[in-house]
């Protein structure tokens, strides 16, 4: 969407439902922390860190497009 | 030498007994640090595909992605405090402790706030259609935000869900 174009309240509740929606998978995914080994808990976190890295990114490269 | 043998054994087991709790207060900061990051990493990722989809403005995903990028930072910051506790002792260790509380207080805290304040600032055209709906997002976001306060008291009792 350019930024001419302006988003309406139905874009915005969109938009707001998305992001709510993805905090609630969040919270399913983060259940499994619970019984995660030291281990399996760093293996987690690295695989993590390497994931929002990325989204940070592919950010950055749809902003620059 | 008995009675000093048991005052010696008492001695040792409230030693051992504050020093595994402050391991598992470590590991406790630690997994709850991953928790935010799982969060975080599913906003960016939303931000980029609404974005991408042509539902949002260059403007607003670009605010989005640079609040995620300062509390991917603040994460960051915390992770290494826990890296950096983990070879710590006694004293040492408990004002690293106390040091990552804050962290996660003052930074990951105010970091996931500005995205909260982003993603509700919305034009002031649509503030009196969008009011209650945007209270109601708040309210939403705080049950997340009160996973802090559970940092600053028992650790141990933090949640996962």
């Amino acid at each position: 969407m350019d930024d001419k174009e302006k988003m309406t309240a139905v874009d915005w509740i969109q938009y707001i439902n998305l992001l709510m929606e993805a905090v609630a998978a969040g919270r399913a995914e983060a259940r499994n922390l619970k019984d995660m080994t030291e281990e399996q808990h760093a293996e987690y976190k690295a695989k993590l860190v390497a994931e929002s890295e990325a989204e940070i990114e592919r950010g950055k490269r749809l902003q620059g497009s | 030498m008995k009675k000093f043998f048991t005052a010696l054994i008492i001695v040792y087991s409230i030693l051992l007994g504050a020093a595994c709790d402050r391991t598992k207060t470590l590991t406790e900061v630690d997994k709850l640090s991953s928790k935010f990051r799982i969060y975080g990493r599913n906003i960016a990722q939303t931000n980029n595909d609404a974005f991408e989809a042509g539902q949002i403005t260059k403007d607003l995903h670009g605010k989005v992605l640079k609040s995620a990028e300062f509390y991917f930072k603040a994460l960051d910051l915390v992770d290494r405090g826990v890296n950096a506790a983990r070879s710590a002792t006694g004293e040492d260790l408990s004002s690293k402790i106390d040091y990552l509380k804050r962290l996660m207080d003052v930074e990951v805290f105010g970091a996931f706030m500005d995205i909260v304040d982003v993603v509700t600032e919305v034009p002031p055209e649509l503030k009196a259609k969008l009011e209650t709906y945007l209270a109601a997002i708040r309210l939403l976001f705080a049950s997340v935000t009160s996973l802090f306060a559970q940092v600053q008291g028992k650790p141990e009792e933090l949640t996962y869900g």
